[in-house]
Protein backbone atom coordinates (compact mmCIF):
# COMPACT_ATOMS: atom_id res chain seq x y z
CA UNK A 1 0.00 0.00 0.00
CA UNK A 2 1.30 3.07 -0.72
CA UNK A 3 0.58 6.33 1.33
CA UNK A 4 -1.16 9.63 0.46
CA UNK A 5 -1.10 12.66 1.40
CA UNK A 6 -4.14 15.36 0.42
CA UNK A 7 -3.04 18.67 0.60
CA UNK A 8 -4.56 21.61 2.76
CA UNK A 9 -4.33 24.53 1.02
CA UNK A 10 -2.75 27.65 2.61
CA UNK A 11 -5.18 30.51 4.04
CA UNK A 12 -4.26 34.10 2.78
CA UNK A 13 -7.33 36.48 3.78
CA UNK B 1 18.96 9.60 -2.64
CA UNK B 2 16.72 7.43 0.32
CA UNK B 3 17.76 3.82 0.44
CA UNK B 4 16.47 1.28 3.51
CA UNK B 5 19.34 2.11 5.67
CA UNK B 6 18.93 5.20 5.50
CA UNK B 7 18.08 7.74 8.91
CA UNK B 8 15.57 10.81 8.38
CA UNK B 9 15.93 14.06 10.66
CA UNK B 10 12.15 15.58 10.31
CA UNK B 11 11.68 19.32 10.46
CA UNK B 12 10.32 20.59 13.62
CA UNK B 13 6.12 19.13 12.91
CA UNK B 14 3.16 20.41 14.18
CA UNK B 15 0.26 18.15 13.87
CA UNK B 16 -3.81 17.70 14.86
CA UNK B 17 -6.01 15.11 14.63
CA UNK B 18 -8.67 15.40 12.01
CA UNK B 19 -10.71 11.97 12.91
CA UNK B 20 -10.38 9.05 13.91
CA UNK B 21 -7.94 8.04 11.40
CA UNK B 22 -6.19 10.75 10.00
CA UNK B 23 -4.16 13.55 11.44
CA UNK B 24 -2.99 17.13 9.94
CA UNK B 25 0.26 17.49 10.13
CA UNK B 26 3.09 20.20 8.38
CA UNK B 27 5.40 22.42 8.91
CA UNK B 28 5.13 25.96 10.61
CA UNK B 29 8.22 27.66 9.31
CA UNK B 30 6.88 26.92 5.29
CA UNK B 31 3.41 26.67 6.76
CA UNK B 32 2.63 23.62 4.36
CA UNK B 33 0.13 20.93 5.70
CA UNK B 34 -1.17 18.02 4.96
CA UNK B 35 -3.35 14.88 6.15
CA UNK B 36 -1.87 11.85 6.46
CA UNK B 37 -3.29 8.39 7.65
CA UNK B 38 -2.78 7.37 11.08
CA UNK B 39 -0.24 5.01 10.07
CA UNK B 40 1.90 7.41 8.16
CA UNK B 41 2.04 9.53 11.08
CA UNK B 42 2.97 5.95 13.37
CA UNK B 43 6.06 6.19 10.43
CA UNK B 44 7.25 9.45 11.09
CA UNK B 45 7.55 8.97 14.96
CA UNK B 46 9.22 6.01 14.05
CA UNK B 47 12.17 7.61 11.86
CA UNK B 48 11.90 10.47 15.16
CA UNK B 49 12.90 7.15 17.40
CA UNK B 50 16.07 6.95 14.84
CA UNK B 51 15.57 3.99 13.05
CA UNK B 52 15.86 3.13 9.61
CA UNK B 53 13.38 2.60 6.49
CA UNK B 54 14.00 -1.04 6.56
CA UNK B 55 13.69 -1.03 10.46
CA UNK B 56 10.39 0.40 9.88
CA UNK B 57 9.55 -1.87 7.09
CA UNK B 58 9.83 -4.92 9.30
CA UNK B 59 8.24 -3.64 12.45
CA UNK B 60 5.02 -2.86 10.24
CA UNK B 61 5.63 -6.52 8.48
CA UNK B 62 5.73 -7.86 11.89
CA UNK B 63 1.82 -6.18 12.11
CA UNK B 64 0.34 -7.52 9.09
CA UNK B 65 0.62 -3.97 7.95
CA UNK B 66 1.20 -3.84 3.73
CA UNK B 67 2.99 -0.42 3.65
CA UNK B 68 5.56 1.01 1.36
CA UNK B 69 8.00 2.34 4.16
CA UNK B 70 10.53 3.76 1.19
CA UNK B 71 7.98 5.56 -1.16
CA UNK B 72 6.47 7.30 1.71
CA UNK B 73 10.07 8.33 2.48
CA UNK B 74 10.60 9.72 -0.86
CA UNK B 75 7.21 11.66 -0.28
CA UNK B 76 8.59 13.25 3.02
CA UNK B 77 11.95 14.29 1.40
CA UNK B 78 10.79 15.60 -2.14
CA UNK B 79 6.91 16.21 -1.95
CA UNK B 80 6.29 17.22 1.42
CA UNK B 81 9.72 18.44 2.24
CA UNK B 82 9.11 17.60 6.13
CA UNK B 83 12.77 15.66 6.39
CA UNK B 84 15.47 17.96 7.41
CA UNK B 85 18.33 15.53 7.51
CA UNK B 86 18.89 12.17 5.34
CA UNK B 87 22.26 9.97 7.10
CA UNK B 88 23.16 13.34 8.66
CA UNK B 89 22.96 15.66 5.34
CA UNK B 90 20.53 18.55 5.29
CA UNK B 91 18.13 18.36 2.55
CA UNK B 92 15.39 20.88 3.09
CA UNK B 93 17.04 23.73 5.13
CA UNK B 94 15.24 25.73 7.89
CA UNK B 95 13.10 28.62 6.29
CA UNK B 96 13.55 31.73 8.51
CA UNK B 97 10.12 33.41 10.26
CA UNK B 98 9.35 35.93 7.92
CA UNK B 99 6.08 36.84 9.72
CA UNK B 100 5.20 40.49 10.37
CA UNK B 101 4.63 42.39 13.44
CA UNK B 102 6.01 39.78 15.78
CA UNK B 103 6.06 41.64 18.96
CA UNK B 104 2.45 42.90 18.56
CA UNK B 105 0.76 42.28 22.35
CA UNK B 106 -1.15 39.18 22.49
CA UNK B 107 -3.58 40.65 25.31
CA UNK B 108 -4.53 43.91 23.17
CA UNK B 109 -4.92 41.48 19.71
CA UNK B 110 -7.36 39.27 22.06
CA UNK B 111 -8.73 42.87 23.69
CA UNK B 112 -9.79 43.56 20.18
CA UNK B 113 -11.37 40.65 18.87
CA UNK B 114 -13.00 39.05 21.92
CA UNK B 115 -16.49 38.34 21.45
CA UNK B 116 -17.62 41.73 23.07
CA UNK B 117 -15.37 43.80 20.49
CA UNK B 118 -17.06 41.51 17.66
CA UNK B 119 -20.44 42.57 19.16
CA UNK B 120 -19.90 46.37 18.75
CA UNK B 121 -18.43 45.71 15.29
CA UNK B 122 -21.44 43.89 14.33
CA UNK B 123 -23.66 46.43 16.36
CA UNK B 124 -22.09 49.16 14.39
CA UNK B 125 -22.53 47.78 11.24
CA UNK B 126 -25.96 46.92 11.55
CA UNK B 127 -26.76 50.61 12.91
CA UNK B 128 -25.12 52.10 9.62
CA UNK B 129 -27.77 49.58 7.47
CA UNK B 130 -30.74 50.52 9.28
CA UNK B 131 -29.80 54.51 8.72
CA UNK B 132 -28.87 53.67 5.24
CA UNK B 133 -32.65 51.57 4.41
CA UNK B 134 -34.10 54.35 6.48
CA UNK B 135 -32.74 56.81 4.21
CA UNK B 136 -30.92 56.03 0.88
CA UNK B 137 -28.92 58.78 0.24
CA UNK B 138 -26.63 57.64 2.89
CA UNK B 139 -25.92 54.96 0.92
CA UNK B 140 -22.18 54.93 -1.20
CA UNK B 141 -22.19 55.79 -4.41
CA UNK B 142 -19.35 55.87 -7.16
CA UNK B 143 -19.59 60.25 -6.91
CA UNK B 144 -18.31 59.49 -3.59
CA UNK B 145 -14.83 58.85 -4.94
CA UNK B 146 -14.99 63.00 -6.29
CA UNK B 147 -13.32 64.49 -2.71
CA UNK B 148 -12.02 67.61 -4.24
CA UNK B 149 -13.29 69.51 -7.48
CA UNK B 150 -9.94 68.66 -9.13
CA UNK B 151 -10.51 64.69 -10.97
CA UNK B 152 -6.92 64.35 -10.52
CA UNK B 153 -6.31 65.49 -6.77
CA UNK B 154 -9.32 63.32 -5.39
CA UNK B 155 -8.12 59.97 -7.55
CA UNK B 156 -4.71 60.78 -5.64
CA UNK B 157 -5.97 61.26 -2.54
CA UNK B 158 -8.38 58.08 -2.94
CA UNK B 159 -5.82 55.93 -4.08
CA UNK B 160 -3.53 56.80 -0.73
CA UNK B 161 -6.64 56.65 1.44
CA UNK B 162 -7.44 52.82 -0.11
CA UNK B 163 -4.32 51.98 0.63
CA UNK B 164 -4.68 52.94 4.13
CA UNK B 165 -7.69 50.88 4.42
CA UNK B 166 -6.45 47.99 2.66
CA UNK B 167 -3.66 47.64 5.08
CA UNK B 168 -6.24 48.57 7.98
CA UNK B 169 -8.07 44.95 6.57
CA UNK B 170 -4.92 43.20 6.10
CA UNK B 171 -3.69 44.03 10.00
CA UNK B 172 -7.06 43.45 11.75
CA UNK B 173 -6.29 39.95 10.14
CA UNK B 174 -2.80 39.77 11.83
CA UNK B 175 -3.79 41.03 14.82
CA UNK B 176 -6.93 38.69 14.83
CA UNK B 177 -4.58 35.68 14.20
CA UNK B 178 -1.84 36.89 16.93
CA UNK B 179 -4.55 36.84 19.17
CA UNK B 180 -4.95 33.05 18.61
CA UNK B 181 -1.23 32.89 18.47
CA UNK B 182 -0.62 32.54 15.24
CA UNK B 183 1.89 34.43 13.39
CA UNK B 184 0.97 36.34 9.96
CA UNK B 185 2.92 37.62 7.04
CA UNK B 186 1.23 40.61 4.94
CA UNK B 187 2.59 40.51 1.01
CA UNK B 188 1.05 41.21 -2.50
CA UNK B 189 -0.78 38.53 -4.33
CA UNK B 190 -3.58 37.81 -7.18
CA UNK B 191 -6.46 36.15 -7.24
CA UNK B 192 -7.00 35.11 -11.08
CA UNK B 193 -7.12 38.83 -12.74
CA UNK B 194 -7.35 40.69 -9.27
CA UNK B 195 -3.72 42.48 -7.91
CA UNK B 196 -5.00 42.07 -3.74
CA UNK B 197 -2.46 42.37 -0.74
CA UNK B 198 -3.06 39.22 1.29
CA UNK B 199 -2.39 38.09 5.25
CA UNK B 200 -0.15 34.66 5.08
CA UNK B 201 -1.95 32.90 7.91
CA UNK B 202 -2.27 29.61 7.06
CA UNK B 203 -0.76 28.15 10.29
CA UNK B 204 -4.26 28.74 11.54
CA UNK B 205 -5.39 24.91 10.16
CA UNK B 206 -3.81 24.15 13.39
CA UNK B 207 -6.75 25.51 15.32
CA UNK B 208 -10.18 23.63 15.47
CA UNK B 209 -12.14 24.76 12.81
CA UNK B 210 -14.68 26.67 15.23
CA UNK B 211 -11.50 28.15 16.38
CA UNK B 212 -10.75 30.04 13.08
CA UNK B 213 -13.56 32.38 12.44
CA UNK B 214 -12.48 35.01 14.44
CA UNK B 215 -9.26 35.70 11.86
CA UNK B 216 -11.18 35.00 9.00
CA UNK B 217 -13.73 37.82 9.56
CA UNK B 218 -11.56 40.34 11.34
CA UNK B 219 -11.08 42.36 8.27
CA UNK B 220 -14.65 41.98 7.49
CA UNK B 221 -15.36 43.20 11.15
CA UNK B 222 -13.33 46.31 10.96
CA UNK B 223 -14.31 47.41 7.18
CA UNK B 224 -18.14 46.77 8.54
CA UNK B 225 -17.73 48.43 11.91
CA UNK B 226 -15.95 51.95 10.14
CA UNK B 227 -18.71 51.48 7.38
CA UNK B 228 -21.51 52.16 10.40
CA UNK B 229 -19.53 55.02 12.38
CA UNK B 230 -19.25 57.05 8.60
CA UNK B 231 -23.11 56.82 8.08
CA UNK B 232 -23.64 57.79 12.01
CA UNK B 233 -21.28 61.01 11.49
CA UNK B 234 -23.03 61.44 8.06
CA UNK B 235 -26.55 61.26 10.42
CA UNK B 236 -25.15 63.56 13.12
CA UNK B 237 -24.55 66.26 10.29
CA UNK B 238 -27.75 66.48 9.18
CA UNK B 239 -29.53 66.95 12.19
CA UNK B 240 -27.43 70.25 13.28
CA UNK B 241 -24.04 69.24 13.94
CA UNK B 242 -22.22 70.52 11.11
CA UNK B 243 -19.23 69.32 9.35
CA UNK B 244 -16.72 70.79 6.67
CA UNK B 245 -17.47 69.79 3.28
CA UNK B 246 -14.27 68.08 2.91
CA UNK B 247 -14.74 66.09 5.86
CA UNK B 248 -17.74 64.97 4.82
CA UNK B 249 -16.38 64.13 1.41
CA UNK B 250 -13.53 61.88 3.09
CA UNK B 251 -15.84 60.07 5.45
CA UNK B 252 -18.47 59.20 2.05
CA UNK B 253 -14.87 57.93 0.44
CA UNK B 254 -14.24 56.23 3.46
CA UNK B 255 -17.61 54.58 3.76
CA UNK B 256 -17.60 53.26 -0.29
CA UNK B 257 -14.21 51.82 0.31
CA UNK B 258 -16.07 49.76 2.91
CA UNK B 259 -19.14 48.48 1.36
CA UNK B 260 -16.47 47.71 -1.69
CA UNK B 261 -13.86 45.98 0.29
CA UNK B 262 -17.07 44.04 2.03
CA UNK B 263 -19.09 43.12 -1.68
CA UNK B 264 -15.22 41.86 -3.03
CA UNK B 265 -14.72 39.26 0.18
CA UNK B 266 -18.43 37.47 -1.16
CA UNK B 267 -16.60 36.39 -4.94
CA UNK B 268 -16.54 33.10 -2.85
CA UNK B 269 -15.32 31.82 -6.47
CA UNK B 270 -11.61 33.03 -5.49
CA UNK B 271 -9.75 32.34 -2.56
CA UNK B 272 -11.44 35.39 -0.33
CA UNK B 273 -12.47 35.84 3.05
CA UNK B 274 -15.77 34.64 2.01
CA UNK B 275 -14.22 31.72 0.65
CA UNK B 276 -12.17 30.95 3.76
CA UNK B 277 -15.26 31.05 6.12
CA UNK B 278 -16.96 28.71 3.44
CA UNK B 279 -14.59 25.97 2.90
CA UNK B 280 -13.81 26.23 7.40
CA UNK B 281 -17.81 25.92 7.49
CA UNK B 282 -18.04 22.72 5.81
CA UNK B 283 -14.78 21.82 6.69
CA UNK B 284 -13.03 21.07 2.81
CA UNK B 285 -9.48 21.22 2.76
CA UNK B 286 -7.95 22.29 -0.38
CA UNK B 287 -11.45 22.99 -2.20
CA UNK B 288 -10.35 25.36 -5.00
CA UNK B 289 -7.49 23.42 -6.12
CA UNK B 290 -9.39 20.21 -5.76
CA UNK B 291 -12.30 21.77 -8.20
CA UNK B 292 -9.70 22.82 -10.94
CA UNK B 293 -8.38 19.45 -10.99
CA UNK B 294 -12.12 18.66 -11.52
CA UNK B 295 -12.36 20.14 -14.32
CA UNK B 296 -9.11 19.34 -15.87
CA UNK B 297 -11.06 16.01 -15.94
CA UNK B 298 -14.05 17.20 -17.30
CA UNK B 299 -11.73 18.70 -19.97
CA UNK B 300 -9.94 15.70 -19.92
CA UNK B 301 -6.15 17.63 -19.65
CA UNK B 302 -5.56 15.77 -15.73
CA UNK B 303 -2.36 14.06 -15.57
CA UNK B 304 -1.91 10.55 -14.07
CA UNK B 305 -0.82 12.01 -10.63
CA UNK B 306 -3.50 14.45 -10.45
CA UNK B 307 -5.80 11.36 -11.01
CA UNK B 308 -4.81 9.81 -7.88
CA UNK B 309 -4.95 13.05 -6.39
CA UNK B 310 -8.79 13.69 -7.52
CA UNK B 311 -9.60 10.07 -6.39
CA UNK B 312 -8.08 10.54 -2.85
CA UNK B 313 -10.32 13.48 -2.13
CA UNK B 314 -12.81 12.63 0.52
CA UNK B 315 -16.52 12.07 -1.02
CA UNK B 316 -17.95 14.71 1.27
CA UNK B 317 -15.50 17.16 -0.28
CA UNK B 318 -16.15 15.69 -3.49
CA UNK B 319 -20.02 16.01 -3.22
CA UNK B 320 -19.27 19.46 -2.40
CA UNK B 321 -16.99 20.33 -4.65
CA UNK B 322 -19.52 19.04 -7.86
CA UNK B 323 -21.73 22.02 -6.53
CA UNK B 324 -19.08 24.53 -5.89
CA UNK B 325 -17.55 24.18 -9.25
CA UNK B 326 -20.30 26.08 -11.63
CA UNK B 327 -20.15 29.06 -8.99
CA UNK B 328 -16.13 28.61 -9.87
CA UNK B 329 -16.88 28.49 -13.22
CA UNK B 330 -19.79 31.45 -13.81
CA UNK B 331 -17.31 33.52 -11.37
CA UNK B 332 -14.20 33.13 -13.69
CA UNK B 333 -16.16 33.69 -16.65
CA UNK B 334 -17.66 36.85 -15.23
CA UNK B 335 -14.19 38.25 -13.84
CA UNK B 336 -12.51 37.53 -17.25
CA UNK B 337 -14.85 39.11 -18.96
CA UNK B 338 -15.06 42.34 -16.89
CA UNK B 339 -11.37 41.76 -17.46
CA UNK B 340 -11.11 41.98 -21.07
CA UNK B 341 -14.20 44.44 -22.04
CA UNK B 342 -13.97 46.80 -18.99
CA UNK B 343 -10.67 46.71 -16.95
CA UNK B 344 -8.29 46.79 -19.96
CA UNK B 345 -9.96 49.16 -22.45
CA UNK B 346 -10.91 51.72 -19.74
CA UNK B 347 -6.92 51.78 -18.54
CA UNK B 348 -5.27 51.63 -21.84
CA UNK B 349 -8.00 54.76 -23.17
CA UNK B 350 -7.19 56.89 -19.93
CA UNK B 351 -3.43 56.09 -19.73
CA UNK B 352 -3.49 56.95 -23.79
CA UNK B 353 -5.24 60.32 -22.72
CA UNK B 354 -2.83 60.83 -20.08
CA UNK B 355 0.38 60.27 -22.11
CA UNK B 356 -1.00 62.38 -24.93
CA UNK B 357 -1.42 65.37 -21.93
CA UNK B 358 1.89 64.87 -20.74
CA UNK B 359 3.41 64.48 -23.99
CA UNK B 360 2.11 67.77 -25.21
CA UNK B 361 2.59 69.80 -22.03
CA UNK B 362 5.47 71.71 -20.67
CA UNK B 363 7.72 69.72 -18.37
CA UNK B 364 7.15 72.45 -15.72
CA UNK B 365 3.49 72.67 -16.03
CA UNK B 366 0.64 71.42 -13.32
CA UNK B 367 -0.50 69.58 -16.53
CA UNK B 368 2.76 67.41 -17.37
CA UNK B 369 2.73 66.30 -13.47
CA UNK B 370 -0.83 65.56 -13.43
CA UNK B 371 -0.93 63.34 -16.48
CA UNK B 372 2.51 61.81 -14.83
CA UNK B 373 0.62 60.86 -11.53
CA UNK B 374 -1.96 59.41 -12.65
CA UNK B 375 -0.14 57.00 -14.95
CA UNK B 376 2.11 56.02 -11.73
CA UNK B 377 -1.10 55.92 -9.80
CA UNK B 378 -3.03 53.77 -12.76
CA UNK B 379 0.40 51.60 -13.03
CA UNK B 380 0.54 50.34 -9.45
CA UNK B 381 -2.58 47.73 -9.71
CA UNK B 382 -1.10 46.46 -13.20
CA UNK B 383 2.12 45.99 -11.60
CA UNK B 384 1.33 44.39 -8.15
CA UNK B 385 -0.97 41.38 -10.92
CA UNK B 386 2.34 41.49 -13.30
CA UNK B 387 4.38 41.04 -10.61
CA UNK B 388 2.31 38.36 -8.85
CA UNK B 389 1.83 36.02 -11.89
CA UNK B 390 6.01 35.97 -12.14
CA UNK B 391 5.88 35.53 -8.55
CA UNK B 392 3.98 32.37 -9.28
CA UNK B 393 5.30 31.16 -12.65
CA UNK B 394 8.59 30.76 -11.00
CA UNK B 395 7.41 29.45 -8.12
CA UNK B 396 5.40 26.27 -9.56
CA UNK B 397 8.84 25.84 -11.60
CA UNK B 398 10.73 25.46 -8.51
CA UNK B 399 8.48 23.07 -6.88
CA UNK B 400 8.06 20.72 -10.38
CA UNK B 401 11.93 20.24 -9.63
CA UNK B 402 13.41 17.07 -7.90
CA UNK B 403 15.61 17.24 -5.42
CA UNK B 404 18.72 15.70 -5.70
CA UNK B 405 22.18 15.48 -3.76
CA UNK B 406 24.28 16.46 -6.42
Amino acid sequence: MKIVAKKVEKVKA
Amino acid sequence: MVNESSFLTMHNLQRRKENSEEYLIGRTDESNFVILPNIAIEIIDLYDQQLTTSDISKIMQERGIEVDVLDFAENLVNDLQFVYKVDGVIINDVVEDKSHFKNLSPTVSRLLFSNFAYFIYILFLLVGMCICISNTTFIPTYQDIFVFDSISSSIIFATLLGWILIFKHEFAHLMAAKSLGINSRIGLGHRLVFPVVETDMSNIVLLPHNKRYRALLAGMAWDGALFGIGVVFLLLNTIGIEMNIVLLNIIKLINLHCVLAIAFQFMFYLETDMYYVFTTYFKCNNLLHNTRLYIRKLTKRISKEQTIELQNIDQYEKKIMQKYVWFYLLGVIWAIGIFIIVSIPALLKFLSIAIMKALHSNILSIAFWDALIFIAISSIPTGILIYSWIKTWKSNRVSNRPISLD
